[in-house]
């Protein structure tokens, strides 16, 4: 998140952050955010079967969607680095 | 000797009752045909109908050639209202005129058209230097993409909650028009 937090702000307007609670409310996230002084992030919670659907089945899970909804980047929880300022870049173009 | 007056009455008596007998018909009027087009209009309009297995028995229909369809349209009260016909037997049906029938009259609706006139048509004329029509342009559909997870693919619809408990939908991220990043985490 630390890393996410300034990219996300540069980007403030263009793409829309959601951090989406895994096992908490939004209501939990929410203060996670204001704590830590993150910007330009909505906090929200699953409803029904969203993780099982979009196959969410850890925490830490990234999903990318350009402006035509179609999914352009996936990553669960740990495994290879991300790039993050190119991959926004890319879902801007 | 009987008087000039009796006997012209007696005349005008005989020239009267031959005239009803013979169906009205004035002596120096020409008879319709059958194959006159109007004049079978008006027997077919004043004659009563009556059902086709009745028209087998009457004379005419027998001697009508097999391959017409007369006795139909064309009951016995009609060729009694034209004696004077001779072929009335051989005659086509009365709904198809024969190539020798006389001109059909004008209709109601030829007779009611305005007479042509000379004024100028209300819409104008195309001009060769008139401009094209620009065409519509849209913008084009978002590209489709089948649906799953994957990248590349559309995925199903979801619903998430907002602190204020006010729901997001996929479709409200689409109506958005912009691009969406999403990350599943927890603080513990």
């Amino acid at each position: 998140m630390r890393t996410l937090n300034p990219i996300i702000s540069n980007y403030a307007g263009q793409v829309d952050f959601y951090l989406v609670s895994f096992s908490e409310t939004a209501a939990v996230l929410d203060g996670y955010i204001t704590d830590n002084g993150y910007a330009n992030m909505t906090a929200t919670q699953p409803v029904g079967s969203m993780l099982r659907d979009l196959k969410i089945v850890s925490q830490s899970s990234m999903l990318a969607m350009d402006a035509n909804g179609i999914i352009t980047f996936r990553k669960g929880y740990g495994g290879r680095s991300v790039d993050f300022a190119a991959e926004f870049a890319r879902l801007t173009q | 000797m009987p008087k000039p007056n009796l006997i012209i009455g007696l005349l005008t008596v005989g020239i009267v009752a031959g005239a009803l007998l013979t169906g009205c018909q004035p002596p120096e009027s020409p008879a319709p045909t059958i194959t006159d087009a109007t004049a079978t209009t008006a027997a077919a309009a004043v004659a009563p109908t009556e059902p086709a297995a009745a028209v087998p028995d009457t004379p005419v229909s027998q001697a009508t050639p097999s391959n017409t369809v007369a006795p139909a349209t064309s009951p016995p009260s009609a060729a009694a209202a034209a004696p004077s016909s001779t072929d009335a037997a051989a005659a086509p049906p009365a709904t198809r005129p024969s190539a020798g029938a006389t001109p059909k009259p004008p209709t109601i609706a030829a007779t009611l058209a305005p007479p042509p006139t000379d004024a100028p048509s209300a819409t104008l004329p195309l001009r060769p230097t008139d401009t094209p029509a620009p065409v519509a342009t849209t913008a084009p559909p978002p590209p489709s993409a089948p649906q799953g997870t994957d990248v590349g693919e559309t995925p199903p619809a979801f619903t998430m909650q907002r602190v204020d408990d006010s729901p997001i939908t996929s479709a409200d991220l689409a109506a958005a028009g912009r691009p969406v990043f999403m990350m599943y985490f927890a603080t513990w």
